[in-house]
């Protein structure tokens, strides 16, 4: 049994949650930890990296029924390492290089020899810079709260 | 009838080339990045964005800056870009329960679960010019960024975790109570309008991408039109909410769903006047708008016309325009409208000229004495024929 | 386990060079074009697989004739589309429901099942990919029609009666019908609806 079967869902989760972290945190972010690793494996490219299209899809009420609201650029590419793991990577925007650097992360993360200092060193700093920067809008926003306690004037209520 | 016109190539160069140079305008000053652009004109990428129906603030800022800051016609070079790609994934539906708010506003609940929260707006400015913005530069800071300044430090005072109190939906609420119907998914693939071309009457999810991808100017002057009594639906901003959603796609080689990004939306849904079916308790009607960036009037003109374009659905009176599924839906895309406008430009000149012999016969005709002049001497035989004149010159193109 | 195999190097510039071989195919019928981009997903040949990662998308529901992979021993079908669902995301599609469909040319077929368009909507008919063994045996054929200078002859390899019947008599009426791109390693020769073919033996 090999290290990918044990927790078929355990590890389907864990790849979920390394894809998405690679794809949402910031290029520069992203090659700047990468670059750290001193990791340069071999591979070979299935899909060279393209720009395409993903539909998006609005649902009426924000819980109906679909519709085509509008479409965003992504970009999609695919490696095999030499001993015939395969590595997608899939990315909002036109970056092809990211989509490459996350076809070969994801490639690597799914072995055992790799994945461990991958999740570490390149997964984890970017998941906790991810959330740090939305906690960071969220803060920012929620100085415009309204409190209306402060205007209401007792007697006319 | 068109003609083949050729030559002029030169003279066309040229002129790209003039347009060139006074899109680069005075070269002593600094250029116009396409990064400037995106990051300091926001609002103007974010509705190129939603109506060239790409989300990609790069690609929208860069075709602002090659229309010279032309909107519809930025709108059509990211659209005409779109055909060029291909169509690689479908994203799960937008779940907009989820989305990381920045802005949420009700007009119709003063305190409500979540609270107000007016995130970057316009709203309560005095639309007074800020002079200060034109002292950009001389490295005094701006009013607008000593603003930024002590929003930053308050924002340091109110970090409580009670502030991450969700917002939930307004009509969610109204649904509970049975004062509302709640949207429930048909599950129908939706239609494409940007593959297959729009027939009428259309399925609402047609009528809602064509909503979506239509002119900003022209969807709320129709919009408007309902509030002035052209089609009244009696609406309240039940719910503005702005902020980012998570795109989701599942790879087919995958077999499982990963996030590759985000997108800032405006989203609306307006409370519209009530209903009393037989069948159930009366309720509220509803409409409903989205639009990419902080784009809340947009996100609002398309609420009020999605409820007006309801108007069958509820047996009411189609006496407006903006109730007129067909008037509305086939003249709100820019990009149409401009394109058919525009051809006026090109050479009609023997459509133009069997136009003018036409004329020319009917004047020797009618005004025999004066015809050697060229020109009619007015018409003493009265205005009714002028009327009649017209209408045979029409039927004569057809 | 399903093995994938690289699509085009460049995807954009490739395609447009193949983009460039058919469109000189197609509007001069009969003329042999060359497409040397990519060596083709086993059983299909290296100019068939060309003509899909070029045209096709996700809009495009392709077929593969499983006869194809009989006529080259250790090769699998369904491999061949998962490739091509890999590279171009086409969707794999019965022969009846098809846009573009591979065959070989030894096979029986059944040309009144297939997509053939509609008098408004004549585009929408099948493209019919035949795979062929060379373009020096076979029956002699004479095309004319757009795109010919007087006339061409051809020959497409030993082809099955009934794809050779069609050829002579199309049972669809002009502008309805199938085009025929015939596929030999990394040549094409293409047959549209246009073409009038007949019989050059009796020459």
């Amino acid at each position: 049994m090999t290290w990918q079967q044990q927790d078929a869902s355990y590890h389907q989760q864990s790849r979920q949650h390394w894809l998405s972290v690679l794809a949402c945190a910031p290029y520069e972010q992203v090659i700047s930890h990468w670059n750290t690793l001193g990791l340069d494996p071999e591979c070979e490219v299935i899909r060279q990296p393209e720009i395409g299209l993903a539909r998006i899809q609005g649902r009426v009420g924000g819980t109906g029924s679909r519709f085509n609201f509008a479409d965003t650029t992504v970009t999609r590419a695919a490696i095999r390492l030499a001993d015939g793991t395969t590595g997608y990577g899939y990315l909002q925007g036109r970056n092809k290089h990211h989509a490459l650097l996350i076809a070969i992360a994801d490639g690597l993360l799914q072995q055992r020899d790799y994945h461990d200092q991958l999740q570490a060193q390149l997964v984890a700093p970017l998941a906790s810079l991810v959330k740090q920067q939305h906690e960071q809008v969220a803060k920012q926003m929620a100085s415009t709260k309204v409190d209306f306690f402060t205007v209401v004037r007792g007697e006319d209520e | 009838m068109y003609v083949a016109v050729k030559g002029g190539e030169q003279a066309i160069q040229a002129a790209h080339q003039q347009q060139a140079q006074r899109r680069r305008g005075d070269l002593n000053i600094a250029e116009l990045s396409v990064t400037q652009i995106q990051g300091q004109l926001s609002l103007g990428v974010e509705r190129v964005m939603t109506e060239g129906g790409i989300y990609d603030q790069e690609l929208a800022a860069l075709a602002i800056k090659q229309a010279c800051g032309d909107q519809v016609e930025a709108i059509f070079l990211l659209r005409a870009y779109r055909t060029t790609l291909p169509m690689l994934f479908t994203c799960a539906p937008l779940n907009t329960q989820k989305m990381r708010v920045q802005r949420r506003i009700s007009a119709i609940y003063k305190d409500l679960p979540g609270g107000q929260q007016l995130g970057p707006t316009f709203d309560y400015s005095h639309r007074l010019l800020d002079f200060s913005l034109l002292a950009e530069g001389l490295g005094k800071p701006t009013a607008t960024q000593e603003a930024d300044a002590s929003t930053g430090s308050n924002t340091e005072a109110n970090t409580e975790p009670s502030l991450q109190q969700p917002f939930s939906r307004v009509f969610n609420m109204l649904e509970q109570q049975q004062l509302a119907k709640p949207e429930v998914d048909c599950a129908a693939e939706p239609a494409d309008i940007s593959r297959d071309a729009i027939h009428f009457p259309c399925s609402r999810a047609a009528r809602m991408q064509q909503l979506s991808r239509g002119d900003e100017g022209f969807l709320l002057a129709l919009a408007y039109s309902t509030q002035r009594g052209y089609g009244r639906n009696h609406p309240f901003a039940g719910e503005i909410r702005c902020g980012e959603v998570a795109l989701e796609i599942c790879p087919e080689e995958l077999g499982f769903n990963i996030e590759i990004g985000s997108v800032l939306l405006s989203e609306c849904e307006m409370v519209n006047g009530f209903v009393q079916p037989k069948e159930a308790p009366a309720h509220f009607t509803r409409g409903y708008g989205l639009a990419f960036g902080f784009s809340e009037r947009k996100a609002m003109a398309v609420a009020l016309l999605d409820r007006a374009l309801q108007a069958q659905q509820y047996d009411e009176a189609i006496t407006s325009p903006a109730q007129d599924e067909e008037f509305v839906l086939a003249h709100a895309d820019n990009v149409a409208a401009a394109g058919f406008v525009s051809h006026l430009k090109l050479p009609h000149y023997v459509d133009f000229q069997s136009e003018l012999e036409l004329l020319r016969k009917m004047h020797q005709s009618q005004h025999a004495p004066c015809a050697n002049t060229g020109y009619p001497s007015g018409n003493p035989s009265g205005q009714p024929s002028k009327q009649t004149v017209t209408k045979e010159t029409d039927n004569a193109k057809v | 386990m399903s093995i994938i195999a690289p699509g085009f190097n460049q995807n954009v510039e490739q395609s447009q060079v193949c983009f460039r071989q058919l469109l000189t195919a197609l509007s001069e019928p009969g003329t042999e074009v060359t497409l040397d981009q990519h060596v083709g997903f086993s059983p299909l040949n290296s100019a068939a697989s060309q003509v899909i990662l070029c045209l096709c998308d996700q809009l495009t529901p392709l077929y593969l004739s499983p006869f194809l992979a009989e006529l080259v021993p250790g090769s699998d079908i369904a491999q061949a589309q998962r490739n091509f669902t890999f590279h171009c995301n086409t969707k794999p599609s019965s022969l009846v429901n098809a846009d573009f469909a591979v065959i070989s040319s030894q096979e029986s077929i059944h040309f009144s099942r297939l997509k053939v368009g509609t008098d408004e909507q004549p585009h929408q008919s099948v493209t019919l990919i035949i795979q062929t063994d060379d373009f020096t045996s076979g029956p002699k054929l004479t095309l004319s029609g757009p795109g010919i200078p007087n006339q061409r002859t051809v020959q497409l390899g030993q082809l099955h009666p009934k794809i050779l019947q069609y050829l002579l008599a199309p049972s669809h009426p002009f502008p309805l019908g199938v085009d025929l791109l015939f596929c030999h390693q990394q040549s094409l020769i293409a047959i549209s609806r246009t073409t009038k073919v007949e019989l050059a033996s009796c020459m």
